[in-house]
């Protein structure tokens, strides 16, 4: 009950005119970052930085939070229209919303992006609010065994991402965990395919090669077809149908939960929440084969997940003060030139920040669905762009976008590599979404697994004598030999159907 | 004078001779009309730029933004103090100075950028010291050299402790404890250190040196990570900047162990030097960089100012209170040994060691 009466607390002082003030402006840039393919909310926050020193504390942290939750409703955008993540948590998103799109349904596509995004938002801060630091201390409980043996099951479960033949998806995954690999080794520090090129030593990018992959891909792509090609069918509907709430309102459930507790430990990213709810959505479906194909379920679960991520992925900043990522390190830069060290203690200490912040996620949640609603209106017009215009205006976001990810010359570059190496694997038919995951998962699993075998001096029993591991690894061992019992693969459907085909 | 007009001959010549050939048809009169045009231009040219030039001289450094290089993350403590500095130096200066983070290559690439500019105290390099030597030891004839493209304005002595950190039910409650379980038991005790190349990490080697001990460094991507994993129990001790810890010391999970300088937030905890190892002296400085070059009376005015915005009682409060030591030093000479000093410190260790293996 206390809790309950701190949030309203909380939602009352977030309500003072220049709180929404700044929380408006934070929410809209973010859906702004969003939208443009590699501009993201940790670039905004960090050409925000100077103002942390001028702008009433509060206010400013209300805008910065903002800007990280508006660029999730934000990045399905681009997704959904012309399959161009805006941010690379909605890269799964563009598989069922892209091709929604195409059938004419972009509008529903969008509508639930937007109605899933605000329940997994809202949904979160509740979560956020009573759990936070009882699920803050079960983080700690993940050392390096615990993470790679829910990487190996989380790699394991890509079996059932697969979209096309399988072993096409998992090349691309080792690709993209390949490309990982480039720059500094994550341990000893020995430069790894670089070549002696200084902008390698920091890696391939990640937000570089998304652009490149899909952006100046899709944009090389529609160059080839006719003009007009691409969107044949007629705008049906700009909201979601009786049929479509039907279909998502278990995905948007599921999402919530899923990206909710894959967001509260550190470590694991958005991300993987979108592509662990798309598998999951797949699995649960009656009619698997129709993903890929305009499943509005492909949409609404990840859209969800990616909200109640990005959500309790405030838990381990706001109730242990560890920053988990690069959007969180920034914000907590943010809290200390404020004075406000975020830690242990952080809730107890400053309160009326905590439960102010909650309070503005709630408002800036409803503030971005009633912003994003009409705006489904005013995108599916950008459908209607003469490619002529549309086209270079992609190409100069996309290049500006992996400009500003570090002000560095050489992330345009690989953009541009991606661009045609993205352009050759859909004319050959190979998925580029298992080699974003591999992207991510990769460093992951490598930096986990050989950190868990220096903690153990080389012994494997490492991943089965503690257990949350031995959960994970008991699991993916599960899926792996469930063929052996039930005679076919999970998910043989899928295949079958495709096969078929 | 004389440098300030060759570099529009330089292109005046070169404009001459992209000058299309004659061609069969072509009226001869056009191509001097189109040399004389362009010597017209071009003269204007560079008229108008000495005029420019004159006006912006007629005026004391500085008269135009300032811009530091920073080669660490935005948002981290590397780069917020910087940030509080450039916030207050702006008032002293009566002139915008900027924070640009350019963090690619290690570091390296911001370095090169500065030591590529012009020479005129309006790009400045904002680093760790020891990340520039670092790139010297290793690769000297790389593109960034703190003794061939750099000059000192200012440092910032020992600018935040690194420390040593232990859980509170921990046994290891000083550095002796830390030895005496090592020799018994070498390799067991399993410390979280930062990326290579790190004082974080180098100091472990210079303790394990000293010592003559075995303990196994974990390499982990930063002080939050670090703390993350000795909060779970997952390591036995943990390196890390003092802010980070203070919070987790604060409210009694974690205790330090040891630090390299003494801290500005936790006075108590005793150093590398005090508990028997003063060979463990890594110690963080924050380093402003001029290209080489730059006018001393420029470089004069720069360190003034920092100086004098150091001694704001009310930044000088703020930075202590997060943790920040503000010990600096502008003597010309007193930097130079400083720099002296901090290669031979990282002399120490092999490329390899730094970070910087080459392929």
């Amino acid at each position: 009950m206390e809790t309950l009466n701190f949030l309203i607390h909380g939602t009352l002082a977030a309500a003072a005119p220049v709180h929404l003030l700044y929380g408006f402006a934070g929410v809209l840039l973010g859906t702004l970052v969003g939208v443009l393919p590699g501009l993201g909310p940790a670039g905004a926050i960090a050409l925000l930085l100077p103002l942390a020193l001028h702008a009433p504390p509060l206010a400013y942290l209300i805008m910065l939070f903002g800007i990280t939750y508006g660029a999730q409703y934000g990045g399905s955008t681009t997704s959904i229209l012309v399959n161009i993540p805006g941010e690379a948590s909605s890269v799964i998103t563009c598989l069922d919303g892209y091709a929604m799109a195409r059938q004419g349904r972009a509008g529903p596509a969008l509508g639930i992006a937007a109605f899933g995004s605000f329940i997994g938002g809202t949904l979160a801060i509740f979560g956020l609010a009573f759990l936070a630091p009882a699920l803050a201390e079960f983080g700690l409980h993940f050392g390096p065994p615990e993470y790679a043996a829910l990487m190996l099951f989380g790699l394991t479960a890509l079996v059932y991402l697969a979209h096309g033949p399988m072993d096409k998806a998992l090349l691309m995954a080792l690709f993209g965990s390949l490309l990982a690999s480039v720059g500094l080794d994550p341990i000893t520090g020995t430069p790894r395919f670089t070549f002696d090129i200084l902008v390698l030593r920091d890696g391939v990018g990640l937000t570089p090669v998304v652009i490149g992959l899909f952006g100046v891909s899709e944009v090389l792509l529609n160059l080839e077809a006719k003009a007009g090609e691409v969107f044949q069918s007629k705008v049906r509907g700009l909201l979601p149908t009786a049929q479509d709430w039907r279909d998502s309102a278990a995905p948007i459930a599921r999402g919530t939960l899923l990206g909710f507790l894959i967001g509260a430990i550190p470590g694991l990213n958005v991300v993987i929440a979108t592509f662990a709810s798309y598998a999951i959505e797949k699995k649960f479906s009656k009619h698997p084969e129709k993903f890929g194909k305009g499943a509005i379920e492909g949409v609404a679960g990840p859209e969800t997940a990616n909200n109640a991520a990005s959500c309790s992925g405030w838990i381990p900043l706001l109730s242990l003060g560890l920053p988990t990522g690069s959007v969180t390190s920034l914000i907590f830069g943010a809290l200390m030139i404020h004075g406000l060290a975020p830690g242990p203690l952080f809730i107890k200490n400053s309160p009326q920040v905590f439960w102010g912040l909650l309070g503005s996620m709630y408002i800036g949640n409803v503030m971005l669905l009633i912003l994003n609603l009409p705006l489904i209106g005013l995108w599916i017009k950008v459908l209607r762009l003469p490619y002529y215009f549309l086209f270079p205006l992609i190409i100069l976001f996309s290049i500006i976008g992996a400009y500003t990810v570090s002000g560095n010359v050489g992330d345009v570059v690989i953009t541009i590599i991606f661009g045609l190496v993205g352009f050759l694997m859909k004319k050959f038919a190979y998925e580029p979404a298992p080699m974003v995951l591999g992207l991510v998962i990769g460093p992951l699993v490598e930096t986990a697994i050989r950190r868990s075998l220096i903690m153990s001096r080389g012994n494997f029993m490492v991943f089965f004598n503690r257990p949350i591991a031995a959960a994970f690894m008991a699991l993916a061992l599960f899926m792996l030999l469930s063929p052996l019992i039930t005679s076919r693969r999970l998910g043989h459907e899928v295949i079958e159907k495709l096969e078929e085909n | 004078m004389k440098a300030m007009v060759s570099p529009n001959f330089g292109k005046e010549t070169e404009a001459l001779n992209q000058i299309p050939p004659l061609k069969k048809g072509d009226v001869v009169g056009n191509r001097a009309n189109i040399l004389i045009r362009q010597r017209a231009r071009l003269t204007l040219a560079a008229f108008l730029w000495v005029i420019l030039n004159a006006a912006v001289f007629a005026q004391p450094f500085p008269n135009k933004p300032i811009e530091i290089v920073v080669t660490s993350n935005p948002g981290g403590g590397v780069d917020l103090l910087f940030r509080l500095l450039a916030d207050e130096l702006t008032k002293v200066v009566k002139t915008q100075v900027n924070v640009v983070n350019q963090t690619a290559g290690s570091g390296a690439i911001g370095a090169e950028k500065v030591a590529s500019s012009r020479k005129d105290g309006y790009t400045l390099l904002g680093s760790l010291l020891g990340q520039v030597a670092t790139m010297n030891i290793a690769n000297p004839k790389g593109p960034a050299n703190l003794t061939r493209d750099f000059q000192p304005v200012a440092i910032l002595y020992g600018y935040a402790a690194v420390i040593m950190l232990s859980r509170t039910d921990s046994e290891f409650k000083t550095l002796k404890e830390v030895v005496a379980f090592a020799q018994k038991k070498p390799g067991e005790i399993i410390v979280g250190v930062g990326p290579t190349g790190t004082s974080l990490t180098l100091e472990v080697e210079l303790l394990k040196r000293a010592a003559k001990i075995d303990i196994t460094p974990l390499p982990f991507a930063g002080s939050a990570q670090t703390i993350t994993n000795l909060l779970g129990g997952h390591v036995q001790l943990a390196m890390a900047s003092d802010v980070a810890a203070l919070p987790h010391i604060k409210s009694g999970k974690l205790q330090g162990v040891a630090v390299d300088v003494n801290s500005a937030v936790l006075p108590e905890v005793g150093t590398f030097a005090k508990q028997g190892f003063p060979q463990v002296n890594l110690l963080a400085h924050l380093a402003f960089l001029a290209p080489k070059g730059t006018p001393d009376a420029t470089i004069k005015t720069l360190a003034d100012a920092i100086r004098k915005t150091l001694q704001e009682p009310k930044l000088k409060e703020n930075l202590n209170s997060r943790g920040y030591n503000v010990d600096l030093r502008t003597d010309a000479a007193e930097l130079n040994k400083l720099v002296k000093e901090e290669l031979d410190k990282y002399s120490r260790f092999s490329a390899d060691e730094l970070g910087w293996k080459p392929q």
